[in-house]
C-alpha cells in the first residue's frame, strides 16, 4: 500500500462547501481519475481518505491536508496534475509526496491551526476589544448538543491572537487548537467580541502538530512556528496581542 | 458576481448556487449564437436529479454556437436577499441574470412547481406575462410530461414542446438562430416561425372558449397554428443523445447517483399513470449500447452509484443479459447499481436482488391496490400471489425495509378495498415475523405509502373526479386505525390539500392562468415544499376569480366534452382512452402491450410492437 498527503486549497467560493462535500467530491474526483483506491475492508468497502482538518463552511484553507492510501505507487507530479485537470482552481492541489504508510495520519497528529480574519472596513476600538478579550479569565461560548446546547469555556484553547490594523481593514489572526484533544474555531472566538460587523473573509494559513521535543508548534513540513509567523511579520513567541502596522504578506 | 459571492455566504446549502461542478460547461457566453438557460421550478438537488434536464444540457452544449447554462429555484432565503438586493436570478454557470439569455427553457414536471416558474420569471427581471415581453426579453418556453396540459400555464410562456425534448429542441435553436440573423426583432415573427415546426404549441396564437363556465373550445388564429399539435417522439433511442458526462453535484441531491435510461415509455398501460400514456410508445437501448454507457459514464464522473433507470426497468426485454453485463463490468470497482422503479412481482425484486449482491437493505413493491377487483379496475397486472412471492423473496434476500405503494381514492373505491388493502398488509408483515423469528436481522419494518388517485389528462382516468376532501380524510383515518393494529408497520398520509391542489391544475383550462398568478402573489413558492405549503393562499386566489376547485376536481364529465388538453396530441386516440375507461368499469384487463398491442393510436407496426432496439424501424407519427 501506499500513501499520498496532498496539500491544497480551498478558495473563494468554495469556501461554502461543507465538508461532507468535498469529501465527496475527492472521492469522485479520485475516481475520476482513475487512482488506484484502495479501500477498507468489510461490508460497506470505502476508500481511504483522511483529511487533517475539516474546515469550517465559510473558511478559506491556503494550506489543506489530505490523505490517501492507493493500492500501486504513482508518480507524485502526475497526481497532482491528474487531479488537477478534473478540480476546480479553487481546489488546485499545490503538492502531492509519498508518505510512510505506517505513520500515523496527520488528522490523529494535529494540534493547532492558524487563520487570520480580515474586517473591512476596519471595526472601531478592535484593539482594546482583542486586548479585553485576551485579558478575561472566562471565555464561554455556547455550543449545538444534539439536545440541549451547552457553554463551553473556550479560552484554553485561544493560543493566541495577534491583530494588525491599517486604515482599510483589521487582520485579526488566531491561533488556535484545534484537534481530538479539544479546540476552537474563528466564529466562536469573533462572538466573544461585542462588534456587529462580519468578516469580510477568514482564511486558514496552516496547520500544526507537536514537534520533536513536545512544546513546540511545527507545520505538517516542518516549519516551526516562529517560522511561520515571521513569514507572517508576526512576532508570536510571547503570547499576547500585539498590534503592529500592516505588512503585506 | 462580488455581490453573488457574498450572497453564497449568507444563505444556507450555498452549494445550491455554486456552480463550477466537475463537467459542467464553462464558456463565454458573449461567444454564444443562441444563449440558452435550461431552468428548473424546483431546488438544485431536485432539478440535478431529473434526466431529462442532463439529457437536454448535454444536447445543447453539443451543437455549435449554442452555450445552455442551468437555473434553478433559488430557496427562501436567497430570494430573498435578491429581492432586498434587487440582484436578479442568475444562472449557475455565468452567473448571467435570467432576463440576459436568449431563450428560457422550463422543465414542467410537477403540477405544485407552478407558482416557482413565476417567481424564477419575476426574480430574473422578466415579465411574467408573454404579452408583456419586449423585443430585448428572452422567450420562455416549457416542456416536459406537463406540457400535454399548457393552459393553465399559457399566458406565461411564450411557446410549449410538446413530447420529447430532445428532438425538438435542435430545430428551435436554428430557428431562432436564423430568426436572430435575419435581425428582425418582432416577437412574434419568432412565434409564428417557431409555431411551423412540429411539435410546438404557440398559446398566443389560439383562443379559448367558455359555455356556461365550462371550457368549450380552443380556436386557432393564425395559419401557422396547427390543431391539433403533435407530440415528438424520439424515434430510434439507441442513436439519440445521452449524457456520459453527467455533472458531478458537490452537495447531496436528491438521486446522487448515475443514471442509464433503459427504454423511454412503458408498455403496462396502468390507467392512472399519465407518465404511461404520454411517453408511448416504448423505445428501447440495447444492452451493448447501454453498457458502453456504463462504463463511460462511471469513468467520465467517478460515481460510486448507477441506477438502471425506466418507467418499469424490469420490463427490459434484457434485463437478465444486462445486469450480468454490468456485474461483470463493474466487479470489484466499487460501483452499486441499482433498479429503481419495482414493480410488485418476485422477478423484478429477484432482478434487483441480483444488483445488490448480498447488500440488502430495503425493496419497494407496488401493488397499488389492495383487492384483485381494484387491481383489474387499473390494468395492474399483478394478483396477490405474485405480491406476496415478491415480499416472500425481498425479505429472503434479507431485506429490512419493505415499502409498499398504493393509491387511495381510485375510481370505483370502496372501503373494502381498503379493507383488502390492511389485509394484503398485515400477511405481508406476517411473512416478515415468521421471517423475523431465527433470522439474524429479526423482523422487517414495513412502510406503508398511500398517495392519493389524481386524474390525470390523457389517460382513460381522465374523466373521473377526485375523491372528496372530506372522504380523502375519512379513508385516511381508516388507514390509520387499521394499519396501527399491525405490528412493523409504518403509515403516514398524505397531504390531502396537496392533492386537491394538484388535481386543479392537472386538470385545469386557461382561467387558471389567473389563479397561479394570484397564488404567487400571495406568497405561494415551492409548494411541493411541505414546510412553505399553504392551501388558504389558493383558495384565496380560486374565490377571487370566482371559481371552484370542484370545477376541476369533481365535475362530472362526459365522454362528449370538450377537454381543454384535447388540441394537445399524444397519438393515442381518444376513442381508446374511453374504450380504456369502459373495460376499467368492466373489470376488463388489457394486456401489457409488448406482448399484443392494444392499439392506441400511436401505430407501432403490427409484428414488430413496440419497438425494442433490435427492431428499429418499427415506429414512425401519422
Ligand atoms: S400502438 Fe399498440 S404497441 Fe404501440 S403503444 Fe399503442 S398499444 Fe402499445
Amino acid at each position: 500500500m501506499h500513501r499520498y498527503r496532498i496539500i491544497f486549497v480551498k478558495e473563494g467560493d468554495f469556501a461554502c462547501l461543507s465538508h461532507l462535500d468535498l469529501q465527496r467530491t475527492f472521492i469522485r474526483v479520485l475516481r475520476r481519475a482513475g487512482m488506484p483506491l484502495a479501500y477498507s475492508q468489510g461490508f460497506n468497502p470505502q476508500p481511504r481518505l483522511s483529511f487533517a482538518a475539516p474546515l469550517a463552511v465559510g473558511i478559506t484553507g491556503d494550506r489543506e491536508y489530505l490523505e490517501i492510501d492507493f493500492f500501486r505507487q504513482l508518480d507524485s507530479e502526475k497526481i497532482k496534475a491528474d487531479l488537477n485537470s478534473i478540480l476546480p482552481a479553487e481546489l488546485a492541489v499545490r503538492m502531492a509526496q509519498e508518505i510512510d504508510p505506517k505513520g500515523p495520519v496527520l488528522a490523529s497528529l494535529v494540534k493547532a491551526a492558524f487563520y487570520v480574519a480580515i474586517f473591512s472596513p476596519p471595526v472601531p476600538e478592535l484593539i482594546p476589544l482583542v486586548k479585553n478579550l485576551y485579558g478575561s479569565s472566562v471565555l464561554e461560548v455556547e455550543r449545538k448538543g444534539k439536545k440541549i446546547n451547552k457553554r463551553v469555556d473556550i479560552k484554553a484553547f485561544i493560543y493566541n491572537l495577534y491583530l494588525q490594523n491599517a486604515p482599510e481593514e483589521d487582520k485579526l489572526f488566531m491561533f488556535l487548537a484545534t484537534g481530538n484533544l479539544g479546540g476552537t474555531r474563528p466564529a466562536e472566538v469573533i462572538s466573544l467580541l461585542p462588534i456587529k460587523s462580519e468578516p469580510e473573509k477568514v482564511r486558514r494559513l496552516g496547520i500544526f502538530i507537536s514537534g520533536n521535543n513536545g512544546d513546540e508548534f511545527i507545520t505538517p513540513e516542518g516549519e516551526t512556528l516562529s517560522t511561520f509567523s515571521n513569514g507572517l511579520n508576526l512576532n508570536i513567541q510571547d503570547s499576547a496581542i500585539r498590534t503592529q502596522t500592516p505588512t503585506a504578506y | 458576481m462580488k455581490d453573488i459571492s457574498r450572497l453564497l455566504a449568507s444563505v444556507s446549502r450555498p452549494a445550491r448556487y455554486l456552480g463550477r461542478e466537475i463537467n459542467s460547461i464553462h464558456r463565454d457566453p458573449k461567444h454564444a449564437e443562441v444563449h440558452l438557460a435550461l431552468a428548473f421550478p424546483d431546488l438544485y438537488e431536485v432539478g440535478m436529479s431529473h434526466l431529462g434536464l442532463r439529457i437536454l444540457y448535454a444536447l445543447a452544449n453539443s451543437l455549435p454556437g449554442i452555450y445552455a447554462e442551468r437555473v434553478f429555484a433559488p430557496a427562501a432565503d436567497l430570494e430573498q436577499l435578491l429581492k432586498e438586493q434587487q440582484i436578479p436570478l442568475f444562472s449557475l454557470e455565468s452567473r448571467t441574470p435570467l432576463n440576459c439569455f436568449d431563450l428560457v427553457g422550463f422543465t414542467l414536471q410537477y403540477e405544485l412547481s407552478y407558482t416557482a416558474i413565476l417567481f424564477m420569471l419575476d426574480r430574473g427581471g422578466i415579465p411574467l406575462h408573454s404579452s408583456n415581453r419586449g423585443n430585448d426579453d428572452p422567450f420562455v418556453l416549457g416542456g416536459g410530461p406537463l406540457a400535454y396540459n399548457p393552459e393553465p400555464l399559457t399566458p406565461f410562456f411564450d411557446f410549449f414542446v410538446i413530447g420529447d425534448g430532445e428532438e425538438v429542441l435542435p430545430e428551435i435553436l436554428q430557428t431562432y438562430r436564423s430568426w436572430k440573423k435575419k435581425g428582425l426583432r418582432m416577437r412574434e415573427s419568432f412565434l409564428r416561425e417557431v409555431a411551423l415546426i412540429p411539435g410546438i404549441y404557440v398559446p398566443s396564437l389560439y383562443r379559448d372558449h367558455y359555455e356556461d363556465g365550462k371550457f368549450a373550445a380552443i380556436e386557432p388564429l393564425a395559419k401557422e397554428a396547427s390543431l391539433p399539435v403533435h407530440k415528438r417522439a424520439v424515434t430510434d433511442l439507441e442513436q439519440s443523445v445521452f449524457p456520459e458526462c453527467f455533472v458531478v453535484p458537490y452537495m447531496e441531491v436528491v438521486h446522487d447517483r448515475a443514471v442509464l435510461e433503459l427504454f423511454r415509455g412503458c408498455s403496462q398501460g396502468c390507467r392512472f399513470c399519465q407518465a404511461g400514456y404520454v411517453y408511448r410508445p416504448v423505445r428501447e437501448r440495447s444492452a451493448e449500447k447501454l453498457r458502453e454507457q456504463a462504463g463511460r459514464i462511471i469513468a467520465n464522473t467517478g460515481f460510486t452509484e448507477l441506477s438502471l433507470a425506466s418507467l418499469s426497468s424490469s420490463d427490459y426485454s434484457a434485463i437478465g443479459e444486462l445486469i450480468t453485463s454490468l456485474k461483470e463490468d463493474f466487479a470489484n470497482k466499487h460501483v452499486s447499481l441499482s433498479l429503481p422503479s419495482l414493480r410488485a412481482d418476485a422477478y423484478a425484486v429477484q432482478q434487483a436482488g441480483r444488483l445488490q449482491q448480498g447488500r440488502a437493505t430495503g425493496v419497494t413493491i407496488a401493488p397499488e391496490a389492495g383487492t384483485q377487483r381494484l387491481r383489474d379496475v387499473i390494468n395492474k397486472k399483478v394478483t396477490e400471489e405474485d405480491v406476496l412471492e415478491a415480499a416472500a423473496v425481498a425479505l429472503q434476500e434479507g431485506h429490512n425495509h419493505v415499502k409498499l405503494y398504493f393509491m387511495l381514492g381510485l375510481p370505483t373505491e370502496t372501503m373494502e378495498d381498503l379493507a383488502g388493502l390492511v389485509e394484503l398488509v398485515g400477511k405481508i408483515s406476517l411473512l416478515g415475523r415468521k421471517r423475523g423469528k431465527g433470522h439474524k436481522k429479526g423482523s422487517p419494518l414495513i412502510n406503508v405509502s398511500v398517495s392519493t388517485f389524481i386524474p390525470k389528462a390523457h389517460t382513460p382516468f381522465q374523466w373521473e373526479s377526485l375523491l372528496e376532501q372530506k372522504e380523502i380524510m375519512h379513508r385516511q383515518d381508516y388507514l390509520l386505525r387499521e394499519l396501527r393494529k399491525l405490528k412493523g408497520v409504518a403509515f403516514a398520509r398524505h397531504n390531502a390539500s396537496m392533492s386537491l391542489l394538484e388535481a386543479i391544475l392537472a386538470r385545469g383550462d386557461r382561467r387558471l392562468a389567473a389563479v397561479i398568478e394570484q397564488a404567487y402573489n400571495l406568497g405561494s413558492r415551492l409548494d411541493a415544499w411541505n414546510e412553505n405549503y399553504s392551501f388558504s393562499r389558493w383558495e384565496e386566489a380560486l374565490a377571487t376569480a370566482g371559481m371552484t376547485a370542484q370545477l376541476y376536481t369533481s365535475r362530472p364529465l362526459y365522454y362528449s366534452d370538450p377537454l381543454p388538453w384535447d388540441h394537445i396530441s399524444t397519438g393515442i386516440t381518444k376513442e381508446f382512452l374511453i374504450k380504456e375507461h369502459r373495460r376499467a368499469l368492466e373489470l376488463s384487463i388489457t394486456p401489457d402491450c409488448r406482448a399484443a398491442c392494444a392499439g392506441c393510436g400511436i401505430g407501432c407496426k403490427v409484428g414488430i410492437t413496440p419497438q425494442s432496439a433490435s427492431q428499429k424501424a418499427g415506429y414512425r407519427f401519422p
